[in-house]
């Protein structure tokens, strides 16, 4: 089985991918900080409270996509390393 | 509330000097909110991005399930800041509006000689309180009346900010 079967976008990308949404879950945490108040009524603060368990959901999700990217990657790297003892042999 | 005792007065809270950054809170919820509101097209994006260049597999459909839903929380949470900025910003120009109303009423209190109370009560100074002229009196209670008016101003106001903020439906539960 292929590594292609899963992916087929450069491990690289994949991992840029990962990256912005790293980023974007860095910019939504900070958005709390704008409104960080906490004499916020409790209607109020759970809504401030969001924004950290959305931000952790995606880190979460970056880390799941790199933890992807690298078990195709060694997929990938043993393939390569297979085909190039065959071509040696 | 804090143990200042001025806090329980509603004259007294409302004259006093609001909290700094108080004045531009309404604007910061906002601006969190276009923030949100970008970070939803954003997170879409990426997802768009991610799903032409991963093919179906459970690991690309437990991502893909997990995006579409943060996504949608991203939609909801920029809703839910939307409606807090409004009523944010319109409690807070309400309460300066009945405010400034107050501490007019205050200031031509101490025009006419009068003394305005912690309670929001306009009165003779007290040497002259149980001499004052009834038009004197008069005039101390259509004050007390004006700084009654700002104080139940501000209550309504609170109030409407508390009803807004109970209507605005709470965060997805995990």
């Amino acid at each position: 089985m292929s590594s292609s079967s899963a992916l087929d976008m450069d491990p690289e990308n994949l991992r840029d991918v990962a990256r912005d949404i790293d980023t974007l879950a860095n910019r939504i945490h900070a958005v709390g900080a704008l409104v960080a108040d906490e004499t916020a009524p409790a209607a109020v603060l759970e809504w401030v409270d969001e924004l950290p368990r959305i931000s952790e959901d995606l880190r979460q999700v970056a880390d799941a996509i790199r933890t992807v990217v690298a078990s195709v990657s060694v997929a990938d790297d043993e393939m390569a390393r297979r085909f190039a003892h065959r071509g040696d042999g | 509330m804090t143990t200042d005792d001025t806090a329980a007065l509603p004259y007294a809270r409302l004259v006093a000097a609001p909290p700094t950054g108080d004045a531009d809170r309404g604007e910061r919820w906002s601006q969190a909110a276009q923030a949100l509101g970008e970070a939803a097209d954003e997170l879409r994006r990426l997802h768009r991005l991610l799903a032409g260049h991963w093919r179906a597999g459970s690991a690309q459909q437990d991502t893909d399930e997990v995006l579409r839903r943060l996504a949608r929380h991203l939609d909801d949470a920029h809703d839910a800041y939307a409606r807090i900025a409004g009523a944010v910003t319109a409690r807070d120009d309400d309460l300066s509006r009945a405010r400034r109303l107050a501490l007019a009423a205050a200031a031509d209190a101490r025009l006419a000689g009068l003394v305005v109370t912690p309670q929001g009560e306009v009165v003779p100074a007290s040497d002259a309180a149980t001499t004052a002229p009834m038009a004197v009196r008069a005039a101390a209670s259509r004050l007390t009346a004006r700084i009654a008016d700002a104080t139940d101003q501000a209550a309504a106001a609170e109030r409407r900010a508390s009803e807004e903020y109970a209507d605005i439906p709470a965060p997805h539960p995990r």
